[in-house]
C-alpha cells in the first residue's frame, strides 16, 4: 500500500513551503521539500540598473536579512569598481552585520523555537502563562534593531550605507547610550541561557560538511576565503568552482550542492569552522549549553545561534569601544571607481553565506547579477535529514510526526522569501 | 525610553507592484514640511521590528497596502477603536510572519498600543516588479491629504 503524506504551509518559517512524502509498504520512498514562496525575480530586475542603484534595490529582496543583501551587493560592487573602503567604515559594517544577526537569531529562538520546546502553537499563545517572557523576547529583538537604528540611521532599512562606506557616522553620544543598552541587555540573555539550558533537543545525527567564511583572525563573518569542514578552502570569488547550482521541478527555489553533495551553512557550520574564534563569553555560552562539537545534529542550530547572539553582543562592545577610542577619521572612500568588470563577495548572513556576484559594464549598468542565499544552500541537507529521520517516526501519529519534522525544518531557520532564480518549471 | 510623538509608518515592499505604495507615501511625505514631532518610518516588510516603533510613541499613523474588495486606489481608515473589527482579510498576507495584525494584536493585550490611525489603500497588483500600478499612483495624492488631515499642528 502506498501513502502520500503532505504537510501543507509548514508554520513559524519565512516564506512558505509544503512537505511531500511518499511511503510505500512502511518504507519512505520519496521526500520533497516544496517551495511556494511567491517567486521574486530580483536578479532580473537588477539587470540594467547603475551600479549607485543597485544595494538599494537588493535591500528590499528580504525583509529580515536587508542588510546582508545590503551588505554583500555593496562589497560585490566595490570588488568590481575597484573601490577600497576605509577600517573606520569596516568597523561600522561589522556592527551593522552583528545587529542583524542578534535580532535574526533572537526572531528565530523566541518566536520560533521557544513554543516547540514549550509545547505552545505560537509565541502569542504563551502571553497569558509567560509574559515576562514575551516582554524579555521583545526586549531583546530590539537591541538587535537598535544598533541598526544607531549606525544605519534607521530602525529597519539602513540609510547610511553606501558604496566606499557610509554617508554619515554615528554621534559620539548615540554610540554610548548603544553600549550602555547593550550591557543592560545581559541579565535578559543570561535568562535566554538559562532557558535553553532547559529544552531537551532531540537527538539525531547525520554526517554533514559545513561550508563558511574562513576564520581569519575573527569569527567568520565578511571576508574574502571559502573553507569547508572537509579541509578545503577557495577564494570567495571562485565559489563556483565549490558550489553547484541547481533546479528541482518540485521547487520554485534554486538548490546548491558542493563537491561532495549537500553541505550546511549558517550559525552551526560556522561554530563548527571558527569555535577557537567566539568571544570569551560566547565560550563559556558553549559551554554551558553542552553545544555538541561535530556539528552533525541540526537541532543543535538553537544552541549555535544563540552562542552567535552572545558573541556578536560582546564583539559589538569592542567595536564600539575602538570607534569611541580612535574616533572615525574617514568613513568613506575617496578613491575613483574604475567602471566595468566583475566583482564577488560573500558575507556572513543570519542564516549563513550569501553570495552576489555583479558583472557591470564600460557606461556603469549592470549586466548581469548571480546571488545564492543561504536557504537555497540549506535545502538539499533538509531534505537529507528529513530522510533519515522519517523511518524512526512512520509509526507516530501524524500529529507527533508533523510536529517533529517541522521542527527539524524550523531548526535551519529556512527563510524561502529571496529565494532567487525562481524559474518556473512547466512539466506537463 | 523616551516617547516620540507622532510616528508615521508605511509598509511594503517596492519590489511588488502596488505592495510598495506604503513606502511610496513616506518619499513623498519627506518633501512636505510637517510639523518637527512627526518622524517618518520605512518601515519595510514590518513584522516584529514594528513592536518597538510602535511602543514608543504617543501617536502612530500606520500606512499599508491591502486588498479588500474596492476599486483599485481607494481607501480605507481605520483607529485604534475599529482593531476588533478589522476583517483578518484586510491584512495582506506577510511574506515575513507575523504580520501586522499578529503586532497590533501582541500590543492590544501587552497594553502597549498607541494611540493609533491606519490607511489602507486597495491594490491593483502586487507581482513581482518595481513601481506602482497607474490607478494607485494617481491616488497617492488623496491619500497623502487625507493622512496630512490628521497630523495634528502640535502633538
Amino acid at each position: 500500500m502506498s501513502q502520500r503524506i503532505k504537510l501543507d504551509y509548514l508554520t513559524r518559517i519565512e516564506g512558505h513551503a509544503h512537505l511531500v512524502i511518499e511511503r510505500k509498504a512502511g518504507k519512505v520512498t520519496g521526500c520533497r521539500l516544496e517551495v511556494v514562496e511567491t517567486p521574486r525575480f530580483f536578479e532580473a530586475l537588477l539587470q540594467g540598473r547603475h551600479y549607485s542603484d543597485v544595494a538599494t534595490i537588493v535591500a528590499r529582496v528580504c525583509g529580515v536579512c536587508s542588510i546582508s543583501h545590503t551588505l554583500a551587493s555593496l562589497m560585490a560592487t566595490e570588488a568590481a569598481l575597484k573601490i577600497e573602503v576605509p577600517p573606520a567604515a569596516q568597523l561600522l559594517r561589522r556592527l551593522l552585520s552583528y545587529g542583524e544577526i542578534v535580532q535574526s537569531h533572537l526572531l528565530q529562538l523566541y518566536f520560533m523555537a521557544v513554543p516547540d520546546y514549550l509545547g505552545a502553537a505560537s509565541l502569542f499563545q504563551l502571553l497569558d502563562a509567560q509574559p515576562e517572557l514575551v516582554r524579555r523576547a521583545l526586549r531583546l529583538k530590539r537591541v538587535g534593531n537598535r544598533i541598526c537604528e544607531v549606525i544605519g540611521g534607521r530602525p529597519i532599512h539602513p540609510v547610511t550605507t553606501c558604496l566606499g562606506g557610509f554617508s554619515t557616522k554615528p554621534e559620539v553620544g548615540q554610540l554610548k547610550q548603544l553600549r550602555q543598552e547593550l550591557v543592560a541587555s545581559l541579565p535578559d540573555l543570561e535568562a535566554t541561557v538559562e532557558l535553553f539550558a532547559e529544552f531537551e533537543y532531540p537527538q539525531f545525527s547525520r554526517q554533514r560538511e559545513a561550508i563558511s567564511l574562513q576564520a581569519n583572525g575573527r569569527y567568520p563573518l565578511h571576508g574574502s576565503i571559502l573553507t569547508s569542514s572537509s579541509g578545503e578552502s577557495c577564494s570567495v570569488a571562485d565559489y563556483r568552482t565549490q558550489i553547484e547550482e541547481y533546479l528541482l521541478p518540485h521547487s520554485t527555489a534554486k538548490l546548491a550542492r558542493s563537491r561532495s553533495g549537500s553541505y550546511m551553512v549558517g550559525a552551526q557550520a560556522r561554530v563548527r569552522n571558527g569555535a577557537g574564534h567566539l568571544s570569551p563569553m560566547a565560550k563559556k555560552v558553549a559551554e554551558a549549553l553542552q553545544l555538541e562539537q561535530s556539528g552533525n545534529n541540526p537541532f543543535e542550530n538553537l544552541k549555535a545561534r544563540l552562542v552567535e547572539v552572545i558573541h556578536c553582543i560582546e564583539e559589538s562592545l569592542h567595536v564600539i569601544d575602538e570607534l569611541l577610542l580612535h574616533g572615525m577619521p574617514r568613513i568613506n572612500s575617496n578613491s575613483t571607481p574604475v567602471v566595468g568588470g566583475s566583482g564577488t563577495a560573500a558575507v556572513e548572513a543570519p542564516r549563513g553565506l550569501l553570495f552576489h556576484r555583479y558583472e557591470y559594464a564600460a557606461d556603469g549598468l549592470l549586466q548581469q547579477a548571480d546571488c545564492v542565499i543561504p536557504t537555497a544552500q540549506n535545502l538539499a541537507s533538509i531534505e537529507a535529514d528529513i530522510q533519515l529521520l522519517l523511518p524512526q517516526l512512520l509509526d507516530q501519529p501524524e500529529e507527533l510526526l508533523r510536529q517533529q519534522l517541522e521542527m527539524l525544518i524550523r531548526a535551519y531557520d529556512p527563510c524561502l522569501s529571496c529565494s532567487t532564480h525562481l524559474v518556473k518549471l512547466d512539466l506537463a | 525610553m523616551t516617547r516620540t510623538q507622532l510616528r508615521i509608518i508605511g509598509i511594503g515592499n517596492p519590489l511588488m507592484g502596488d505592495d510598495g505604495l506604503g513606502i511610496a507615501v513616506i518619499e513623498q511625505l519627506q518633501q512636505h514640511q510637517l510639523p518637527p514631532c512627526v518622524e517618518l518610518i520605512d518601515g519595510g516588510c514590518g513584522g516584529l521590528s514594528l513592536v518597538p516603533l510602535l511602543t514608543e510613541c504617543r501617536l502612530a499613523i500606520i500606512i499599508d497596502a491591502a486588498d479588500f474588495g474596492a476599486n483599485p486606489g481607494s481607501i480605507k481608515t481605520l483607529t485604534t477603536a475599529d482593531l476588533s473589527q478589522i476583517p483578518a482579510q484586510i491584512f495582506r498576507p506577510s511574506s515575513h510572519q507575523p504580520g501586522l495584525a499578529d503586532v497590533l494584536q501582541l500590543l492590544k493585550k501587552l497594553n502597549e498600543l498607541p494611540q493609533l490611525t491606519m490607511f489602507f489603500m486597495q491594490v491593483a497588483n502586487c507581482r513581482q516588479g518595481y513601481g506602482l500600478s497607474g490607478q494607485v499612483r494617481a491616488a497617492l495624492p488623496d491619500l497623502i491629504a487625507e493622512i496630512r488631515r490628521v497630523i495634528p499642528p502640535t502633538v
